[in-house]
């Protein structure tokens, strides 16, 4: 039986001090920069974005940290040709097997959220929810180390209870994005 | 005062902020890869056509046999690991890219097969007319697999993330680039193979060239008029594409594709020893302008393809 695995967001709880983009390049052992590229941040399995709304003296700016959504129906693993990129049956999480992988970048012209990322060695590389700490028992290194509790994981019914009552989203999408936003109160 | 100085990316970065859409694409492999192919297909369909003409079936299969090897390479290029290439066909059943791969694969297998059956007889010392026969068989199959091929070929780019290639013309314009390149080369070998040709035929094969470049031509002009609608930023497709680089590439199809078959009709009137070296240089110089052409087309279709997603690039 799937236990589909998402991620909560609470943008009211964000304070935008990307500990978790931090902690994702730190587990996964991510560079801070990339040689072949001057100037660019690496990869990132994880981003904070800024939305901005209204105008001023009603603006306000929201903090969002987003990273692969673990889609239902994965477009960048329909479209990866080697097979690489495959979901995982018990939980959900989609993962690249490295050792497939042949850079074709086909992936990240496929994915709606530019979840895929290119390191210097030219192959894919994506969040994989942490699963080697998730086998240990852990929670995903951004969940862990986010100062405000703003993400958040669990499986689909576990989110779902923990929603209940306030105003939340689902990230709708052709290819069902398991990311859960709750609204500002 | 911006919009007639026709500013293309690299000079509009310098006076506008970038959209945050903005992801270039440098893609030369893939450039080699796609026109090679394309021509490599269209040679081999047009060299059907001209069979009775020429009898260049040899000539022919070994034009696209060529081109498709090109194709091949700048395929090997594209990827990071040329050397797990052979993967890229296991997920056929629902990658288009996949399809593509194999389709491209079957393609030049079957040429290299058809020309290798094509010369058996010559090979082991023997006359027979049937090796020429399952030539011809495999000549149109793999022409029927190449036309599958540029269908694969296109779709692989109808992506959602990328509208300026999501829609059914990148289909049209890869059909129509491929019908184009292929009469023009298959037509420029068949001047170089036979010397002299009847008047009637020679205006048929530069009156179908002119036609095949008033559609491609269409088909660029409606590219431009769609995109138009997405031109958000400066740095964004249409700049490219009504600057100064369209304009050459639009310039390029004319010489090559209308005023060069013109001209070889025309020089049907002069001596005959001197008109057959001139008719041949023409659709040479034809074939190469359209390839440029083709190939300006390409590298724009990458360079100017913004990535549509949430959240934006950055």
């Amino acid at each position: 039986m799937l236990k589909q695995l998402a991620f909560l967001f609470d943008p009211t709880r964000c304070i935008n001090c990307y500990s978790c983009e931090i902690a994702c390049k730190q587990e996964n052992a991510l560079p801070p920069l990339v040689d072949a590229q001057p100037g660019t941040t690496g990869p990132r399995w994880r981003r904070v974005i800024t939305l901005e709304e209204g105008v001023y003296p009603d603006a306000r700016v929201w903090y969002i940290s987003m990273s692969c959504m673990h889609c239902g129906d994965p477009d960048c693993m329909k479209s990866c040709p080697s097979g690489a990129i495959s979901k995982r049956a018990e939980d959900g999480i989609v993962v690249r097997d490295a050792k497939k992988c042949i850079g074709c970048r086909f992936c990240s012209w496929a994915c709606r959220f530019g979840a895929p990322q290119f390191g210097t060695d030219g192959h894919m590389e994506k969040c994989n929810l942490c699963l080697g700490l998730l086998e240990k028992g852990e929670l995903p290194a951004c969940v862990a180390c986010c100062t405000g509790g703003a993400i958040q994981f669990g499986t689909v019914d576990e989110i779902s209870q923990k929603v209940r009552g306030r105003a939340a989203m689902r990230l709708a999408g052709a290819t069902d994005p398991q990311f859960y936003l709750l609204a500002a109160r | 005062m911006l919009d007639r100085l026709h500013l293309g990316p690299a000079e509009a970065g310098a006076v506008f902020v970038r959209s945050p859409h903005y992801h270039r694409e440098s893609e030369w492999p893939l450039i080699i890869y796609t026109v090679s192919l394309q021509s490599a297909v269209g040679t081999l369909i047009g060299g059907l056509f001209w069979t009775r003409l020429g009898r260049m079936m040899l000539e022919n299969l070994v034009l696209t046999l060529a081109l498709g090897a090109i194709g091949m390479l700048g395929a090997i290029g594209h990827v990071s690991s040329p050397l797990r290439a052979p993967r890229a066909i296991l997920n056929w059943r629902c990658s288009w890219l996949s399809r593509e791969i194999l389709l491209s694969v079957a393609f030049v297998g079957m040429v290299f097969l058809a020309g290798l059956i094509y010369l058996l007889p010559d090979l082991v010392g023997s006359a027979s007319d049937l090796s020429a026969l399952v030539a011809d068989g495999l000549r149109v199959l793999a022409g029927l697999t190449g036309l599958a091929l540029l269908g694969a070929m296109s779709m692989s780019y109808l992506v959602p993330t990328r509208p300026v290639w999501n829609h059914h013309d990148t289909s049209a314009s890869f059909y129509a680039g491929a019908f184009q390149l292929g009469w023009v080369v298959s037509a420029a070998l068949l001047f170089v193979r036979v010397q002299r040709i009847e008047a009637a035929p020679l205006v048929l094969i530069a009156c179908g060239l002119i036609v095949l470049t008033l559609l491609r031509i269409y088909i660029i002009l409606r590219v431009v008029e769609r995109l138009r609608g997405l031109n958000v930023y400066r740095d964004q497709p249409h700049s490219w594409l009504t600057g100064r680089t369209r304009q050459i590439r639009i310039i390029l199809a004319v010489v090559g594709g209308v005023v060069a078959p013109l001209f070889s009709v025309a020089v049907i009137f002069l001596p005959e020893t001197f008109s057959a070296t001139v008719t041949e240089g023409i659709w040479i110089i034809a074939a190469l302008l359209l390839f440029v052409g083709e190939g300006i087309d390409r590298w724009v279709f990458f360079e100017a393809s913004p990535a549509v997603i949430f959240p934006p690039r950055f």
